[in-house]
C-alpha cells in the first residue's frame, strides 16, 4: 500500500529519539507485529532513498501508527522536523513479522537501545492475546530503556540493564531455569541475538531475530539489503533479502 | 490504455503501446512488486537480469545512498536461465504488457547458450543484452572494449531471431563507437546506459562501504551525464536508442525523447515513487497533446535541429 499520511504529532522520546504518530487507518488495521514500514518525509532526490522504519505500535481504534526511531542522517534528522499536519509519503505494512504460535503461553522479548522499538508492538499484541511477556531490555543509558514502564504497567515482567559487563540475556536464563518459554524474540544487538540463540539449543523453544539493514526498494524488488544465510543443507552460499524475507527470521537461518 | 496521442514505439519487430518501461532491476512483479498499477500500464515489462548461471549476488552491503542517487553492487543474483525458462516465464503470460527479458553473462558464450535455451520463445518481445557485466578476461564490461562487444553481439545475434538490445555501459570513451559497433553487428537498439562505475568508503571503518569495494551509480544525479551520453550516440546511429539513467518525473523523459531517444527506461526511481512510470507515460502523453503532437515519434531528436 502506497500512501500519502498526515502526521498526527511528533515527540521527543530522548535527545535523539522521537515518536512520530501517524494517521493511517488501513495501515492500523493491517499492520502485524515485527513489520516495517518505508517512509519519505521530504522532496527532492536529497536524502534519495525512503527509509525503512519498524512498526512501534497502531492504534486500530484510533486509526493510528506510531514509529520510533533514532535520528542517525540527513533522512531521520528531516523525518525529526515533522509536525501535526505535515504529510509523508508511506509504503506498507512490509515484510515478515514476529510470528506468534497459536499456543503460546509466555514469551520473552529480548532488545536492546532503539531495537526495542518493534517490541513494544510485539509485546502488546502477546498481552492483548493473554500471553505472558517477560521483557529483557538492555541500553547505554536509561533514556534508551524504551517502554519499561508501559510493558510494566501492561503487566509483562520487565527486567532491565545499562551496565556494559551484563548480559540482560543471563536474566533470561535465569528465569529459564524456572519456568518454560514458548518463543522469544530479539531485536537490536547480535550479542543479545547470538545469547539468545545459545538458550533456544539449550531449552528448544522457537526463537526470532529482527534484523536491520540499509534498503532501497523495501519490497524484495532491488535485492539490495541482504544478509548472509546459513544453515543451507547443500551448503552453498546464499542470501536472504531482509525486507521481504525477514526482516524477521529463524534465528538459526542468520545469526551463525 | 487510452492516450491522448499515438506514444506507441517500435524495437525490431516489437511493438510497445508507448515508450516506457522499467530500467532492469529496478522493478519486480508479482510478489515482489508495491502493486500500485497494473504491469498492463507499461510499455514493456523488463525482467531483472538473467543470468546464464546460478548465482547467490555480491557479499553485503550491496548498496549505499549518495547525493541524488545511489551505487549499488547487487551482482546480478539469478536463478538462471533454465530455471527462469521453465518457472517463471509463464507467469507473465497474461500480465498484457510485452515482456523484454534481460541476460547477462560473464563470458560470449554465456549469452549464446542463454539465447539458445531462450529458443526464440514467443512469448518474449525482445531480449536486452547486458554488456556491462564484467568479462571473465580483463574484469571489464564487455561494452567497454569495442572488440569484446563486437564478440558478444555478434555472438547473440546468431542465436536467436527475437530483437536484440545491446545494454551499453557508460563507461567508455566514446559511446558512439559503442553504439555503431551495436548497429553494425544486427542489433535491433541500444539502451543508454547502465550505472556509472562508483565508490564510496566508510570513513568510520575506514575501508570501501560495498562488499564489492565498487558498484554502478544511479539516480536523478546521473541524469545530465547520461543526456549527453543519448546525444553523442543519438548522431552515430539509426537504429532505436532507448534512454536509461537518472529519469525522475515525466519532464526528464521528454528530455531524452528530445535529445534523439525513442523509448525511455525508468530505474532507481521506482524504488522511491513507485507511481514513477504511470506518471511519466501520462506526463508524455499531455506534452504531446498540449504542444499539438499527434505521436512520439514526432518529437524525437527534435533537440538537434
Amino acid at each position: 500500500m502506497y500512501q500519502t499520511l498526515t502526521v498526527a504529532g511528533q515527540t521527543r522520546v530522548c535527545a535523539d529519539v522521537l515518536s512520530l504518530e501517524l494517521r493511517a487507518p488501513e495501515l492500523a488495521a493491517q499492520s502485524q507485529p515485527g513489520q516495517f514500514v518505508m517512509l519519505r518525509a521530504w522532496e527532492g532526490s536529497v536524502p534519495f532513498l525512503m527509509r525503512p522504519i519498524s512498526i512501534n505500535a497502531v492504534d486500530a481504534e484510533k486509526g493510528t501508527l506510531t514509529l520510533l526511531y533514532k535520528v542517525v542522517g540527513t533522512g531521520t534528522e528531516l523525518m525529526s522536523r515533522l509536525v501535526a499536519g505535515d504529510s509523508v509519503q508511506m509504503l506498507g505494512p512490509l515484510g515478515k513479522g514476529f510470528p506468534i504460535g497459536k499456543d503460546c503461553r509466555r514469551v520473552a522479548v529480548i532488545g536492546r537501545g532503539i531495537g526495542i522499538a518493534p517490541l513494544r508492538f510485539l509485546a502488546e499484541t502477546c498481552l492483548a492475546r493473554g500471553i505472558e511477556v517477560y521483557a529483557y531490555l538492555s541500553a547505554k543509558e536509561p533514556d534508551y530503556l524504551f517502554h519499561r514502564e508501559l510493558l510494566v504497567s501492561l503487566g509483562a515482567v520487565v527486567r532491565t540493564t545499562t551496565d556494559p559487563a551484563v548480559h540482560i540475556t543471563d536474566a533470561f536464563a535465569e528465569d529459564l531455569r524456572e519456568k518454560p518459554f514458548d518463543a522469544a524474540y530479539s531485536c537490536g544487538s547480535n550479542r543479545l541475538a547470538r545469547a539468545m540463540r545459545d538458550l533456544h539449543r539449550q531449552y528448544g523453544f522457537p526463537a526470532y531475530v529482527s534484523l536491520e539493514e540499509h534498503m532501497a526498494c523495501g519490497i524484495g524488488a532491488c535485492k539490495g539489503c541482504v544478509c548472509r544465510e546459513y544453515g543451507r543443507e547443500d551448503g552453498t552460499e546464499h542470501y536472504a533479502r531482509v525486507c521481504k524475507d525477514g526482516p524477521v527470521f529463524d534465528v538459526e537461518r542468520v545469526i551463525p | 490504455m487510452s492516450y491522448q496521442t499515438d506514444l506507441s514505439v517500435r524495437i525490431g519487430s516489437a511493438v510497445f503501446q508507448n515508450p516506457v518501461m522499467p530500467a532492469s532491476g529496478t522493478y519486480d512483479y508479482f510478489e515482489n512488486n508495491a502493486d500500485v498499477f497494473p504491469m498492463s500500464e507499461l510499455g514493456a515489462v523488463m525482467v531483472k537480469s538473467v543470468h546464464r548461471c546460478v548465482r547467490p549476488g555480491n557479499p553485503p552491503p550491496r548498496i549505499t545512498e549518495v547525493c541524488g542517487g545511489m551505487i549499488n553492487a547487487v551482482g546480478i543474483p539469478s536463478i538462471g536461465i533454465e530455471a527462469f525458462m521453465e518457472r517463471e516465464l509463464s507467469r507473465y503470460e497474461n500480465i498484457g504488457a510485452p515482456v523484454v527479458l534481460s541476460i547477462s553473462g560473464n563470458t560470449t558464450d554465456h549469452y549464446r547458450e542463454a539465447l539458445e535455451i531462450v529458443d526464440n520463445d514467443p512469448r518474449i518481445a525482445a531480449v536486452e543484452l547486458n554488456f556491462s557485466c564484467p568479462n571473465v578476461g580483463t574484469g571489464l564490461a564487455f561494452s567497454s572494449d569495442v572488440k569484446l562487444l563486437e564478440e558478444a553481439a555478434k555472438t547473440a545475434r546468431s542465436a536467436t531471431r527475437l530483437p536484440l538490445i545491446a545494454k551499453l555501459s557508460p563507461n567508455v570513451t566514446d559511446i558512439r563507437d559503442s553504439a555503431r559497433v551495436s548497429e553494425a553487428c544486427g542489433m535491433d537498439a541500444v539502451t543508454v546506459s547502465n550505472t556509472f562505475k562508483a565508490m564510496t568508503i566508510d570513513i568510520r571503518k575506514q575501508r570501501p562501504t560495498l562488499g564489492n569495494i565498487s558498484g554502478g551509480m544511479s539516480g536523478p544525479a546521473v541524469k545530465p551525464q547520461n543526456m549527453y551520453l543519448v546525444w553523442q550516440a543519438s548522431t552515430a546511429v539509426e537504429i532505436p536508442i532507448i534512454a536509461c539513467g537518472g529519469i525522475s518525473c515525466w519532464q526528464d523523459a521528454v528530455e531524452y525523447l528530445l535529445a534523439g531517444a525513442t523509448a525511455v527506461q525508468v530505474g532507481s526511481i521506482n524504488f522511491v515513487n513507485p507511481l514513477c512510470m504511470r506518471e511519466v507515460i501520462e506526463g508524455i502523453d499531455r506534452y504531446l497533446a498540449d504542444n499539438g503532437y499527434k505521436s512520439v515519434g514526432e518529437i524525437r531528436g527534435l533537440a538537434h535541429r
